[in-house]
């Protein structure tokens, strides 16, 4: 190696070689660089999925919630047609157009139970049977 | 070798060069640095007011609901479309969007051609006319939501977007019930895009039932998306509180249809009704004709939007003899055993008769309520003297305002002592001279049901907020004791069943299987300042409970000016009570309390 400082244009200096750098160095060192590019690539390429996913993910949400906020809007429509349709006024219309002949019952020709849960209650509602069959007119035990 | 005149010439395009790069990159440097610094605040306004869009949320208003959760008062979902023309850039875009809006909406096409008009005449503060961009019309307010939908993809699919015709999730008042109730209820109008009460439990309730709106504020994507940095603030809007009534919906439906009966047989100018639980004070129906139809707008008269039945006062007549001689017996005044000349049928001294000529002779009590007669009340008021008089129409509560949530409710009237005339102790002791509402009569006779106890009368049953499940209830009352002894509202009620028997004045409110006590009332309306007595300018009142002795309900029934048929209390109003009470126990599941007589 020259290490004599000189004029680089002296006609004179002769070069003093190239630098023999073995092949394995070199591919070594390239195959270092390609894998930090690879790593950084995946890195990037993992990245944008992600974030493409978690983009897709938000649209599917706000699509179910617009398809949760339209179905809850159906049900509060059919809700309120129920509610229309099982007023007395339609019900009486209805009565009225198909001829049902339908009639108020005589005091003490109808009566309710109540039943709650349980082997007492289904004995009860038994007895009331029983005794409903015996005498057809007659009302349910108080 | 490089000769030295070129080694100078490289220096000085070296220098050249760098010095252009490096002017070029100070003059970005500063460029840069006013965009980036000294500009900072401007651009960054700039890219917020695209990027940051604010966006107002509406709460639901709330629902109003009968006890059994039937419900009276709703919300129906819609959609709002508007649409700003001036973005329409060709006419064959405009018959289109036209075309399509005429095929899902309701108006035709010629009225969503002119509404997408790209200009608009408008007239100057100097009453010049110019023509304007139309940057905003109104193409629908409550469209139904599937067919809106429908007319938003077509519209997208020939290149419409929400710039041009924009769809605003919005909601409207919905009366599933139709008229059941609606003089109550009220009913609202869109003012400013709000609904605004105008009548009824809407107003009287506003405050409660009012949704309040929220704030979104946000940063979006291009395509208009919600993203999760940048500004971020949410104000969540809160819906109104929802209303369960003690109204029931069936109870109300069969007074209801009821009246609709009575106002084909009677023919009256009006007719009001109510039915209250005596133990509670809850107010079971409450029912008018003339009514409304909340979803008709038509049938929005003077005469029928009115609630009637808290605004209007009226002289009742002999409904309020009940309540005189009743404290009489409370206080002692009166024994059931008295008996009372019936002067003839006419009464000299104080000019007042009885309805049958001659009289009803020597009565006691129990026949001055059977017979209603005037001569007998005013007897017994004589006796209690206008002091305790006047005490005994207070304690039922003339003159003092039920409180139920009505915008408007009368007070009635009753004049004090001091300016009471000659006449007004027999007169006021007979309902005439006083001013009672037909809630006043309805929460007395609840006193005199309910063994001496006047309870509150009550519509609201409780407050839901439907986000908490917060249930809050209004408060209530004590009820207040009108008969200090116990034993004399059964004796009054003893006295009250012979009304409906033969022998009274309303046979015709009789229920086969029970006992039903109640008071006939039949009063003159003043006209020209002067009483009629023209049949057809009466008010005939009926007011009764049953069954009598464990009273399930109390019902007042008042026919205002029967123009056909029968114009009593007895005859008018009786068999209107008859009736609903009839079918109202039988829903009730209230077994008779005496065997039925067979047909």
């Amino acid at each position: 190696m020259n290490i004599q400082p000189g004029n680089r244009y002296n006609s004179k200096r002769k070069s003093s070689g190239k630098v023999k750098v073995s092949f394995g160095h070199q591919i070594s060192t390239m195959a270092t660089v390609l894998c930090f590019a690879a790593l950084i690539g995946m890195v990037m390429v993992v990245h944008t999925n992600l974030n493409q996913r978690i983009s897709d993910t938000k649209k599917e949400i706000h699509k179910e919630e617009t398809d949760k906020r339209q179905m809850e809007d159906e049900l509060q429509l059919k809700r309120n047609k129920i509610e229309e349709l099982s007023s007395w006024e339609h019900v009486s219309r209805k009565i009225v157009e198909y001829k049902l002949n339908l009639h108020p019952s005589q005091p003490g020709q109808t009566s309710k139970m109540k039943l709650r849960s349980g082997a007492r209650s289904e004995y009860l509602f038994a007895s009331w049977l029983r005794s409903r069959q015996k005498l057809p007119g007659m009302t349910a035990k108080r | 070798m490089i000769p030295c005149n070129l080694e100078n010439g490289i220096k000085i395009r070296s220098i050249i060069i760098f010095s252009l790069l490096l002017i070029i990159a100070l003059l970005l440097a500063v460029r840069f640095f006013y965009i980036q610094v000294l500009c900072h605040d401007h651009y960054l306004e700039k890219a917020r007011n695209i990027y940051i869009t604010s966006k107002e949320t509406h709460g639901k208003r709330g629902e109003i609901f009968d006890c059994n959760g039937y419900l009276l008062v709703g919300n129906a979902p819609c959609m709002e479309i508007s649409a700003t023309p001036a973005n329409i850039k060709t006419p064959e875009l405009r018959q289109q969007t036209a075309m399509l809006m005429a095929k899902y909406l309701d108006r035709d096409y010629n009225y969503y051609y002119q509404k997408l008009s790209p200009t608009i005449l408008r007239r100057q503060s100097d009453g010049k006319t110019v023509e304007k961009p139309n940057n905003y019309q109104m193409i629908a307010r409550f469209a139904p939501i599937d067919t809106s939908l429908k007319l938003r993809n077509q519209l997208r699919e020939i290149g419409i977007n929400f710039n041009t015709v924009s769809f605003r999730d919005t909601s409207r008042r919905t009366y599933p019930k139709g008229r059941l109730m609606a003089n109550v209820l009220g009913f609202t109008n869109i003012v400013d895009d709000d609904s605004v009460p105008q009548s009824g439990l809407e107003k009287e309730l506003n405050p409660e039932i009012t949704q309040k709106s929220g704030k979104l504020l946000f940063t979006r994507a291009r395509d208009g998306e919600k993203l999760d940095y940048g500004v971020n603030f949410a104000q969540e809007s809160q819906d109104g509180k929802n209303v369960y009534l003690t109204i029931s919906e069936p109870i109300q439906a069969i007074l209801e249809e009821e009246l609709d009966q009575a106002m084909i047989d009677s023919e009256p100018t009006a007719i009001y009704a109510a039915i209250a639980d005596p133990a509670t004070g809850k107010i079971l129906a409450l029912a008018q004709r003339p009514s409304i139809d909340p979803n008709d707008r038509k049938t929005f008269t003077p005469e029928a939007i009115r609630t009637r039945i808290a605004e209007d006062a009226y002289e009742p007549g002999s409904v309020v003899k009940a309540l005189c001689i009743g404290k009489a017996l409370d206080w002692g005044i009166v024994t059931p055993d008295m008996h009372f000349d019936g002067e003839n049928g006419y009464w000299k001294e104080e000019k007042i008769s009885d309805t049958r000529k001659g009289g009803y002779g020597n009565m006691d009590v129990s026949e001055v309520i059977q017979h209603s007669s005037n001569i007998g009340t005013g007897k017994i008021a004589q006796r209690m003297g206008k002091v305790q008089l006047y005490q005994a129409l207070k304690i039922f509560g003339c003159g003092e305002k039920t409180g139920l949530p009505f915008p408007i409710e009368s007070s009635g009237r009753i004049r004090p002592v001091s300016k009471w005339d000659r006449y007004s102790l027999t007169r006021f002791s007979i309902g005439y001279g006083v001013l009672w509402t037909p809630l006043q009569l309805l929460r007395a006779y609840c006193g005199i049901a309910n063994g001496g106890l006047m309870p509150q009368l009550r519509l609201i049953d409780h407050f839901e907020d439907t986000q908490t499940g917060e249930i809050t209830t209004p408060p209530v009352a004590m009820p207040r004791r009108v008969f200090q002894n116990p034993a004399t509202s059964a004796i009054l009620t003893d006295m009250m069943i012979k009304v409906t028997q033969p022998g009274g004045t309303a046979r015709r409110a009789a229920i086969p299987g029970f006992d039903v006590a109640g008071k006939t009332g039949t009063s003159h309306k003043v006209i020209n300042g002067r009483y009629s007595y023209l049949p057809s300018t009466s008010m005939a009142s009926f007011i009764g409970f049953v069954p009598a002795k464990s009273p399930k309900l109390v019902m007042l029934v008042t026919v205002d000016c029967p123009h056909r048929g029968h114009h009593h209390g007895g005859s008018a109003a009786g068999p209107v009570f008859s009736r609903t009470a009839k079918r109202v126990l039988q829903y009730m599941n209230v077994q008779p309390d005496k065997p039925i007589p067979a047909r």
